[in-house]
């Protein structure tokens, strides 16, 4: 696995592209090699890329409210296909309605995801946790 | 300057055929003599001289240059190893089909013990080794790299996958006959056919034209003898660059063995809110059905169009026993033509489902989708509807004075359970009326444009 390497996208029946635009840009800027699905990716899709590009993390975005229902068992599905140790991020607007953040991110977690960002984040930030997740997994996996 | 004289031969597995033209500077060539003989299978060269024999009557003493194309052999046999079913193997299999090979076997992920017996039992001539992006998949490729390292096969290993292993993979293969080229996916959906689409065909040239008097046939003709569907390529791409005013194309090629379809066409979405998914598929493309055919893939192609044929030989009063006993003559004698009209008819219906599944498998697909944002439109492969002309070649077709055979086949393709195969909805038809496509694709060389006009002039619109 390359820790430079990430597969992007926005998952499941969401057409909302202009994030995705925005953090391929950052991201490619901040030194990472950017596989872009862009919008309406299913899960395999997300799978195939990483397997084929040797990625080291997967980066899904959702914000339409339905995240939960397109992120549930993307985990497992990792692991079927031979993705054991794939860092798995998820951002945006994952849920409908007034949901605690902190419960947001406790159901995420518990899907199997390393870090589950809110609607707005400081993008350096990030990046800055990214680049040191995927550092250290892949020396964990050495 | 004056006219001159060129001939096209193509040595196919079931005709000896050949063309001798006359090419004036500018604006389409003469046919001057056809000429036809069933394969000598035993000796391509006696077909090849009889045919050019006849053809140099007409000449005289002065030297013509004579190019030649085949697929006898029935065509390279190819397995290709990928990746990911719908990434790395799909594109292999796109790269052998455009160069003019035959899948015999494909495989994904890590190959195992049963797959590499498989390889051992089927021989093929090429074995196409891809995977990875470029600097991406490492131990699955090295794997199977390993895999083919032990295996005992003749077959040349091509190696088109993640570039940064190419010395490693010389390293483990460096028993075996190894051809390295350029990585055909080198980023996830950025496809790059050309460089190992010409390796196959060098590959073809230097190594497999052997045998069977192929090689006495090279030192008499002009160039190198070039496999037919690669060369049935080089003429589309030739129409398309030399007669730009023609728009947009598909070809259909329905054969003894195979299906072969073609498109010139972007083929990208036409309305806004229709989102492309998967690979983008290049714009000239080619496809290769090997269980589609008129004569020695008779039998495959009756258990392909099933549903359809059952519905067509009722409106026909055509019996199932009259289809079986066609389907038997013609794969035993295929160069014979049908003669009761109940073989009529059975043939009629074969080339139907040639062309109507072939088409329906070259072409993308649509399907609906409600989102939150409303209904959105999502679209696989190719978009071909708004092509509008649309080309036929082969023995069946370049004989054809009507369209009612393909308005059959192709008003059907909508099946209410099917999302829609995007074939060209509205076109016109021009059939190649003397056969003269695969003679014109293999005197290419010669003039290409001279051959991709003569090839529309030739064309007659049904």
């Amino acid at each position: 696995m390359r820790p430079d390497t990430l597969v992007l996208g926005v998952i499941g029946a969401d057409c909302h592209s202009v994030g995705n635009k925005v953090l391929d840009v950052f991201l490619t800027d901040a030194g990472f090699n950017v596989v872009n699905l862009g919008v309406m990716v299913g899960q395999d899709e997300f799978i195939d890329a990483a397997i084929e590009s040797d990625a080291g993390a997967i980066l899904v975005s959702s914000l339409y409210g339905h995240g939960e229902m397109d992120c549930d068992g993307l985990r497992e599905r990792c692991i079927e296909r031979g993705l054991d140790n794939i860092l798995l991020y998820v951002g945006g607007a994952l849920v409908v309605g007034k949901t605690d953040f902190n419960d947001v991110i406790k159901q995420f977690t518990a899907m199997g995801f390393d870090r589950v960002f809110p609607p707005t984040v400081d993008l350096n930030e990030a990046a800055g946790l990214l680049k040191k997740d995927m550092t250290r997994f892949i020396l964990k996996r050495a | 300057m004056e006219n001159s004289m060129v001939m096209g031969l193509d040595i196919g597995s079931t005709w000896t055929k050949g063309a001798l033209f006359s090419f004036s500077t500018d604006g389409p060539a003469t046919l001057l003599t056809r000429l036809q003989i069933a394969t000598p299978i035993e000796n391509l060269y006696h077909g090849f001289s009889k045919i050019k024999k006849g053809l140099m009557c007409e000449v005289g003493t002065q030297p013509v240059p004579c190019y030649v194309t085949s697929s006898a052999r029935g065509g390279l046999k190819v397995a290709a190893i990928g990746v990911v079913p719908d990434l790395t193997l799909s594109v292999a299999k796109q790269t052998v089909m455009n160069a003019g090979g035959k899948i015999t076997a494909s495989f994904s992920y890590k190959m195992t013990g049963f797959e590499k017996a498989r390889l051992e039992e089927i021989q093929p001539d090429i074995i196409f080794l891809a995977g990875g992006t470029d600097g991406g998949n490492e131990a699955i490729i090295l794997h199977n790299a390993q895999q083919l390292a032990t295996l005992s096969s003749e077959g040349i290993i091509l190696y088109a996958g993640n570039a940064k292993l190419q010395e490693r993979v010389c390293r483990i293969l460096n028993k075996k006959e190894l051809r390295i080229t350029e990585n055909i996916m080198p980023e996830v959906g950025t496809l790059n056919l050309e460089p190992a689409r010409e390796a196959i065909r060098d590959l073809f040239l230097s190594r497999l034209i052997d045998g069977k008097g192929l090689s006495v046939i090279q030192a008499e003709i002009t160039g190198e003898v070039r496999p037919t569907p690669r060369a049935m390529l080089d003429l589309v791409e030739a129409m398309d660059r030399y007669c730009p005013e023609m728009g947009e194309f598909c070809l259909l090629d329905p054969g003894g063995a195979t299906t072969d379809v073609y498109s010139c066409a972007v083929g990208t979405p036409n309305e806004s809110g229709t989102i492309l998914k998967g690979l983008t598929e290049p714009r000239i493309k080619r496809s290769v059905e090997g269980d589609l055919g008129l004569r020695v893939s008779a039998v495959p192609c009756v258990e392909a169009g099933n549903g359809y044929l059952a519905e067509r030989m009722q409106e026909m009063e055509l019996s199932k026993q009259d289809l079986d006993d066609w389907v038997t003559k013609a794969t035993q004698h295929p160069e014979g033509l049908p003669e009761t009209n109940e073989e009529k008819m059975a043939d009629t219906l074969l080339a139907e489902v040639c062309v109507r599944e072939a088409a329906g498998r070259h072409a993308g697909r649509m399907a609906e989708t409600l989102t939150a944002q409303g209904k959105v439109i999502l679209q696989r492969g190719k978009d071909l509807r708004s092509v509008r002309r649309v080309f036929l070649t082969g023995g069946y077709l370049s004989r054809l004075t009507e369209a009612t055979l393909l308005h059959c086949a192709f008003n059907r393709l909508n099946t209410p359970l099917e999302e829609a195969p995007l074939w060209p909805a509205e076109s016109e038809y021009y059939t190649d009326k003397d056969y003269l496509f695969p003679l014109l694709a293999a005197a290419l060389p010669g003039n290409p444009k001279v051959c991709a006009a003569t090839a529309i002039a030739n064309a007659r619109p049904l």
